[in-house]
């Protein structure tokens, strides 16, 4: 089962719960395989303990960019306006490609009668799969910089991610999705079987929890979520419960604990089980449980 | 000359939106500012202000729609689609998956019948606003189940171009992460504001944003960081101390403080509702920096 933890807006608790999960569903429900699909800021490792041993690590380069001959441009200047992205522009009469924009979907090619454009494979990322500190295995995209093509990745990740599980006879999958409601959300939800939404108790968490689960609809998929910080503002969650109208899998306190774990590299589901924070976990997973088997 | 900011981070939930809405107010108060919300998947700064709207921009997207008529079911569309969204049910159609395409055209320009015709769909949506606080805001808001959040965030910045010169400040808040949107955004401005928070996350994300301006903007754009949630019960400021005096990079601080908290879930604007604060005199303090270094 791949379960998929998003949010909307960012900051409200994807990697604490992706990855204190991960730990409980691994330690209590036979093994899981983790997958930081967050490509553009991974952090899931670091909330797992930080690298105790690197399984496997692989560059992509498969994100296509066009590039122009220039002793062959003629200057008729189609490729400008077909370009759907922006990222062909004029420039002295001249167009320029700017290849951070460019999709590489060949369509500037297809139209230009010189047969000047010609495509080049640039770096997309690297994807790699460690054991954490936690014993928890992990796939981490890491997009390149500045880079597009993060659903591509993502792909990989996730694909990854299930081949080592079946190498492990594992059945769960859990992964850290990136904030927003874009391409590389749309990448972790497809074909994934439960979304866990995780909201803060603002109107502008709520705001991007109730976009997210218009994805979520789109692809009929389960989806539950989990309040964080519930107690900053709990006359909040009656609105949150009205307006998702979803079950909720439960409430995490504030806890300065939780910054602390990061800090120390020592998860809760581990090490701080009898904190607020943590005995609010243990009642998510434990929620959990009928949702996952 | 109008001056661009913009206020990004990496990581998310730093408080970036918290940021670019005050630091608006304040600014706008001396120059007029336009607020600008390249946060196209999850627009927030709307809440800090009453607002009325002023235009609105659609921003379309490229679908083929296929005339069953003229289709041959040749495959030369299926076989082009660089996202495999056109699927080819043999003997009978051509169909399209809407949540792969990209909207980039190649299936029309390849289809030697003529059969593809353009149809467009309502890929996202720009809007101007009015606030009661005098401030300007356009908002650039990503229409959900589409994905190409980078090209809501251009076409954003390309409307602000035709606005930008009857202001004095242009504050843009950017989305989390450091992708191609990013790059653009920070193409741009000329200064990039990071807010980043006391933790090993924060720290990991910053690092990843930094080296996106090492990249490509380094000699040309500032690069400036605010630490916010500073003093975070249980915060790893040291090390993030040590990467920033490493680096030499200018950081302001605002204070971990639950006034903050509670000015964002009320949608307040902290500089105004709370003026004498810690948190509004380490915010006028930046306003203060940002207008005496550019």
């Amino acid at each position: 089962m791949e379960i998929v933890v998003a949010s909307g807006k960012g900051g409200t608790g994807k990697t604490f719960l992706a990855s204190n999960l991960a730990i409980l569903i691994n330690e209590r429900l036979d093994g899981v395989v983790a997958a930081d699909a967050d490509v553009e800021a991974p952090d899931l490792v670091l909330a797992m303990g930080g690298e105790r041993r690197l399984l496997r690590s692989r560059e992509i380069w498969e994100s296509m960019k066009a590039s122009i001959d220039y002793k062959l441009c003629n200057r008729c200047l189609r490729c400008v306006d077909v370009c759907m992205f922006d990222a062909i522009r004029l420039v002295d009469g001249e167009p320029r490609i700017i290849e951070e924009f460019c999709e590489g979907c060949g369509a500037c090619a297809h139209v230009c009668p010189a047969n000047a454009i010609s495509f080049r494979r640039t770096r997309t990322g690297r994807i790699y799969s460690v054991e954490t500190a936690a014993g928890v295995k992990t796939t981490t995209g890491d997009l390149e910089i500045g880079g597009r093509n993060s659903g591509d990745l993502v792909y990989l990740v996730r694909e990854e991610a299930k081949e080592i599980a079946r190498g492990d006879h594992v059945k769960n999958i859990v992964i850290d999705s990136a904030p927003g409601i874009g391409c590389p959300v749309i990448s972790s939800l497809s074909g994934a079987d439960l979304l866990i939404i995780v909201v803060e108790p603002t109107p502008q968490s709520l705001n991007g929890a109730k976009r997210l689960l218009k994805i979520a609809e789109s692809f009929k998929m389960k989806v539950t979520y989990v309040v964080n910080k519930f107690d900053l503002n709990e006359e909040f969650l009656k609105a949150i419960d009205s307006e998702l109208g979803l079950e909720c899998i439960g409430k995490i306190p504030y806890d300065s604990e939780v910054p602390s774990s990061y800090s120390m590299m020592r998860p809760i589901a581990i090490h701080g089980m009898d904190t607020k924070a943590g005995k609010a976990l243990k009642e998510v997973f434990e929620n959990l449980e009928s949702w996952v088997t | 000359m109008t001056k661009i900011i913009s206020v990004a981070g990496g990581k998310g939930g730093t408080g970036k939106t918290f940021v670019a809405a005050n630091l608006a107010y304040m600014l706008n108060r001396e120059h007029r500012t336009l607020l600008v919300d390249v946060d196209v998947d999850n627009p927030c700064t709307r809440s800090f202000f009453k607002t009325r709207q002023v235009w609105e921009k659609k921003v379309l997207e490229f679908r083929p729609r296929i005339n069953q008529d003229l289709c041959k079911l040749c495959g030369t569309c299926v076989r082009n689609c660089p996202e495999h969204a056109l699927v080819m049910i043999p003997g009978k159609k051509v169909i399209l998956v809407g949540e792969l395409c990209a909207g980039c055209g190649v299936c029309r320009l390849v289809c030697p019948f003529n059969a593809i015709e353009e149809s467009w769909i309502e890929g996202g949506v720009i809007r101007g606003y009015e606030t009661e606080d005098g401030v300007d805001l356009v908002v650039g808001e990503l229409q959900p189940t589409c994905r190409r959040s980078p090209v809501i965030i251009l076409k954003t910045l390309n409307a602000v171009k035709d606005l930008r010169g009857r202001y004095g400040y242009v504050v843009m808040d950017a989305p989390p992460g450091a992708d191609a949107g990013i790059y653009s955004i920070m193409d741009y401005s000329e200064v990039t504001l990071a807010v980043t928070e006391p933790t090993p996350l924060g720290l990991m994300d910053l690092k990843k944003i930094y080296r996106l301006y090492q990249k490509f903007f380094q000699g040309r754009k500032r690069f400036m960081v605010i630490v916010n949630k500073y003093g975070l019960p249980g915060g790893s400021e040291q090390e993030l101390r040590r990467f920033l005096d490493e680096n030499r990079i200018a950081w302001a601080t605002i204070p971990y403080d639950d006034l903050i908290v509670r000015s964002y879930i009320a949608g307040e604007l902290i500089v105004k509702t709370h003026p004498n604060s810690e948190a509004a005199n380490s915010l006028k303090e930046i306003a203060r920096l940002l207008e005496k270094e550019i």
